[in-house]
């Protein structure tokens, strides 16, 4: 961590863990915000309230990065109600196979970790794509506001530094005669 | 309250219990307003991050596995059972439209709450930190 950031005072900003995901960490975010606060420079409260924003669009547009892969999983394909037909079909074709003698067993697995650089789960991607496309469709757009709220936060702050730059310029005066 | 107050001493240094009457002049006014807004913006972020649950509800599951049940149930005509498979798939897919029109209310909200801080901010920039008149 940067010298500069060690002394920076976080009583100011809102609480972050009214915010936060279980996934997510004060820590991270504190560490974000002070990298922030370390790049941007902000002088006076709004500037810092607009990092603040800035950083609170970041964290956003991650979140939203990571739901949409988690929406692509491949374990996403199926929703309950499938998995339990699934289910509930393969247990009817082992009993009508081999009695009352069977006991079951073939449910409750868990959902398979994710392996990456498996190209043959493409198509159980794709599936998955189909399978969530509402939520997926819903998470794309909230991802992209969030880039939105960022750009209009960036914005906002420049226009505010600005304003403090012009501040220390001392106004005209008009000359007669 | 708490929130406004405390935006509102960020913005002017000053409590808002220490404000008397005399002193309500447009930057104070706008000041306000913006406090006002910031509170609403955090509130407004805060209920589109709780929406962002990426699990199914449990009230959901459990009505999912009774159905399921009827499925193991010996007894059960062959039209009952693909009558609780069809409204087994009704309400995951009620669910899934509940979650989504959720998540998209609070995005909504917190647009709304962006933009009214936003213009807010405008205002007070206008009315309570002006530079000089030679601005353009």
């Amino acid at each position: 961590m940067p010298s500069d950031m060690a002394d920076v005072s976080y009583a100011e900003f809102t609480d972050p863990r009214r915010f936060l995901l279980c996934d997510e960490s004060v820590e991270d975010y504190e560490f974000r915000l002070g990298q922030l606060l370390a790049d941007l420079r902000p002088a006076n409260s709004l500037e810092r309230r607009q990092v603040e924003l800035i950083a609170q669009a970041d964290l956003d547009i991650e979140r939203q990065r990571r739901i949409i892969s988690v929406y692509l999983q491949p374990s996403k394909a199926t929703g309950p109600t499938q998995r339990a037909v699934v289910e509930w079909r393969h247990d009817t074709y082992m009993r009508s196979k081999h009695g009352d003698d069977w006991a079951g067993g073939a449910g409750g697995e868990a959902d398979p970790e994710p392996v990456f650089g498996d190209f043959g789960a493409t198509p159980a991607i794709a599936s998955a794509y189909g399978a969530n496309f509402g939520m997926l469709e819903f998470h794309y757009r909230a991802q992209s506001e969030a880039e939105r709220r960022r750009r209009m936060a960036i914005g906002l702050l420049l226009q505010l530094q600005d304003r403090r730059a012009r501040r220390a310029v001392p106004d005209a005066q008009v000359v007669e005669g | 309250m708490a929130a406004v107050g405390a935006h509102f001493r960020d913005l002017t240094g000053r409590r808002l219990e220490e404000i008397c009457d005399a002193d309500w002049d447009g930057a104070t006014r706008a000041a306000l307003e913006l406090a006002t807004r910031e509170a609403h913006l955090d509130r407004a972020y805060a209920h589109h991050v709780s929406c962002q649950a990426t699990e199914i509800d449990p009230d959901t599951l459990t009505m999912i596995g009774l159905l399921e049940d009827l499925l193991y149930c010996d007894d059960t005509l062959s039209c009952t059972k693909r009558e609780a498979i069809r409204r087994a798939f009704r309400v995951e897919k009620f669910d899934v439209a509940n979650v989504v029109g959720r998540k998209r209310l609070a995005l909504r909200y917190l647009a709304e709450a962006q933009s009214k801080r936003d213009s807010a901010l405008r205002v007070f920039l206008a009315l309570g930190d002006p530079i000089s008149r030679n601005e353009g």
